[in-house]
């Protein structure tokens, strides 16, 4: 049987997020029609969302195609240097998060070349401080002690 | 007369020092930003949009104003020279630019795009000018089922129009519409889903969501392609950009009905550029007298697309400013700047802050001046900025969208939430999910609650009331048929799948 794999998991994604949301939706007062409460329009959304995700499933059936391949390698180091940015900037400050970030999300592309790692990391930095810290005057620290 | 006490009014409150510097500011900004390959007007305006914090709203608004046409501006620069289109918008001025820079026209064609993009451009703030006050003056007479039905036609048209599966751009606005509903109710004081975070009872933060959504997953995406190597580019010196006299003849038709057609579509909720551009492309091939050469390097087929897409992009102003209903995912980031900086948009910003409204529409056309004067000089040095490798964009981009985002809330929490937001849209852009529908839907979110429920409120729970009142039952009429086209056409759509990354056919 024919099936398209990629538009399955499109429909199982938009179903489970629906459900999420109507499941969380419960927890708060439905009230009238009149007069609705907080959880009738979120716990609506939900439903309608499942149902989406149920045609969009259905469409799957009956034509060819794949799972779309993911970079792993460009998300976990993107999407690391990002994380590793929100966990330093209140401990170290900006300098150490906007160097740390700039070496981790170099490592995602298989084109950078490692010895202009160190240059690009000081630039971004300096950069960031003169723009952020010394032109618009932004409160955030710029480097502190984690401990 | 009117409309003068308004050109008046509006022109000594954009040319004020503070504002042309920032109108300056951005449009440099943004043709640099959006000369960058893989960086759109849509993640120019956001990653620029804490750049505004603390500036008065005109001047925040009239930069990023200047940001996003600047971008659309510098992202045909990337698609003539490089074949590289930043947004979908582009991708149709590579189908003759490109061959134009190979036929060593490089210099001509980026000169032609910049003054179609201004002839274009002032059109529809020509159009703004007249129509919005008009469009203003019959919005405000409506009732919330009114707005109601509108903001839905809106979101439809915004998810359905250009797309293979349109009910997976429904989808997105529902989403769009779910992530709406985190953080506290107005009516209830109810903190709907904050899982416990002290920072979601304030909702989530829109930069947040736009750079996750945009930024982020467009920089995962372009990892893959060839942005990281090097492409000569030949050199382009002033004299080479002159049109030669038949190409002024040639063009002046094209432009006019480019302009005409920008304007129109980009009002359109929904339709916007993109589509304007490919309209004209398509129109100007099929009026030409010999249609073959086209895509081998026709200057109509450059000049027109560029003057719709600067048309469209000021008239779609016009529903943002005047019904507080975004046509597209940059408006609805303008829209977002608007609320952020204490301003309500729709019907009453006219009458209740007409400086703002008419200084805005005055400082487009000076952003417009600004374009011309700034890139016929400045050409050279955008294609110099072309030839920087990828790899050493992408980090420093990364660490701007973070630190931008902090600087939104001074919140590590929202950057925590760009990540995860990162992650979901290249996951769902892979999968071929349209993401500008989640933005439209999470902006207009709370305000379809409201009236929703207001509309309710005042029908004693009585949906009829939707169907009965002309405006809104013909509206949701059209959007019921629009959705039933939607489900049709994605269940029984059994074309080829479209190569992810591959820029649209008109």
């Amino acid at each position: 049987m024919r099936i398209d794999r990629g538009e399955v998991l499109s429909g199982l994604i938009v179903i489970a997020i629906g459900a999420w949301f109507a499941y969380g939706a419960s927890d708060y007062r439905m009230g009238t029609l009149a007069r609705m409460g907080p959880g009738f329009v979120p716990y609506s959304l939900g439903l309608i969302s499942m149902g989406l995700g149920a045609l969009i499933l259905l469409s799957a059936f009956g034509r060819e195609g794949r799972v779309p391949s993911f970079d792993w390698r460009g998300m976990i180091f993107v999407l690391g240097a990002v994380g590793l940015f929100a966990w330093l900037l209140p401990r170290t400050g900006l300098i150490p998060a906007a160097v740390a970030a700039v070496v981790v999300a170099a490592a995602g592309s298989p084109l950078t070349h490692p010895p202009a790692v160190p240059f690009l990391a000081a630039a971004v930095a300096a950069g960031a401080w003169v723009v952020f810290g010394l032109i618009l005057g932004i409160q955030m620290p710029l480097l502190r002690s984690p401990f | 007369m009117e409309l003068m006490d308004n050109v008046i009014l509006g022109f000594g409150m954009a040319l004020s020092m503070q504002n042309l510097f920032w109108c300056f500011i951005g449009v440099f900004l943004g043709t640099m930003l959006g000369a960058l390959p893989g960086i759109g007007s849509l993640a120019a305006v956001s990653m620029l949009l804490p750049l505004t914090i603390g500036l008065p709203p005109t001047t925040a608004l009239v930069m990023l104003a200047g940001v996003y046409y600047g971008s659309e501006y510098g992202g045909s620069t990337a698609s003539i020279l490089l074949n590289l289109p930043g947004t979908p918008t582009n991708a149709v001025t590579c189908l003759d630019g490109y061959p134009m820079a190979q036929q060593g026209r490089a210099g001509v064609a980026l000169f032609a795009t910049t003054i179609a993009s201004f002839i274009g451009g002032t059109f529809g703030i020509i159009l703004l000018y007249t129509v919005s006050p008009l469009l203003a003056g019959a919005a405000i007479a409506i009732g919330p089922a009114e707005y109601f039905a509108l903001m839905v036609a809106g979101l439809v048209a915004a998810a359905v129009v250009s797309d293979e599966r349109p009910l997976k751009g429904v989808a997105m606005v529902v989403l769009g519409l779910m992530l709406g509903t985190i953080g506290t109710d107005v009516d209830s004081g109810v903190a709907r889903y904050s899982l416990g975070y002290l920072e979601l009872r304030d909702g989530i933060s829109f930069i947040a969501l736009a750079m996750g959504l945009f930024g982020v997953s467009e920089v995962i995406m372009s990892l893959r392609s060839s942005m990281g190597a090097r492409r000569p580019i030949g050199k382009v010196t002033f004299r080479s950009m002159l049109p030669a006299r038949g190409e002024w003849r040639a063009s002046a038709g094209p432009v006019a009905r480019g302009s005409v057609l920008g304007g129109i579509f980009g009002a359109l909720p929904g339709t916007g550029p993109t589509i304007a551009t490919f309209l004209g492309y398509a129109m100007e091939k099929k009026l030409a007298r010999d249609p073959s050469r086209f895509g081998k390097g026709a200057i109509e087929g450059v000049v027109s697309p560029e003057s719709a897409n600067n048309s469209a992009a000021q008239t779609a102003f016009i529903p943002t400013l005047t019904l507080g209903i975004p046509g597209s995912a940059t408006m609805a980031i303008m829209l977002g700047a608007l609320i952020m900086n204490g301003v309500a948009p729709g019907p009453q910003l006219i009458t209740n802050n007409p400086e703002i409204f008419w200084g805005l529409a005055a400082s487009f056309w000076i952003g417009n001046v600004l374009l011309l004067v700034l890139n016929i000089p400045l050409i050279g040095l955008w294609i110099r900025l072309l030839q920087i490798p990828y790899t050493l964009l992408y980090p420093a981009i990364l660490v701007l969208i973070c630190i931008g985002t902090y600087t939104v809330r001074n919140s590590a929490f929202d950057i925590v939430l760009v990540l995860i937001f990162g992650l979901a849209g290249y996951v769902l852009r892979r999968l071929e999910f349209q993401l500008a529908p989640v933005l439209i839907g999470f902006i207009l979110g709370p305000m379809i609650e409201e009236n929703f429920k207001r509309a309710m409120l005042f029908s004693r729970g009585d949906f009829m009331t939707f169907l009965e009142r002309p405006v809104s039952g013909i509206t949701l009429t059209l959007t019921a048929g629009l959705l039933g086209w939607a489900v049709f056409k994605t269940l029984a759509g059994r074309r080829k799948r479209a190569r992810p990354g591959a820029p649209p056919g008109p």
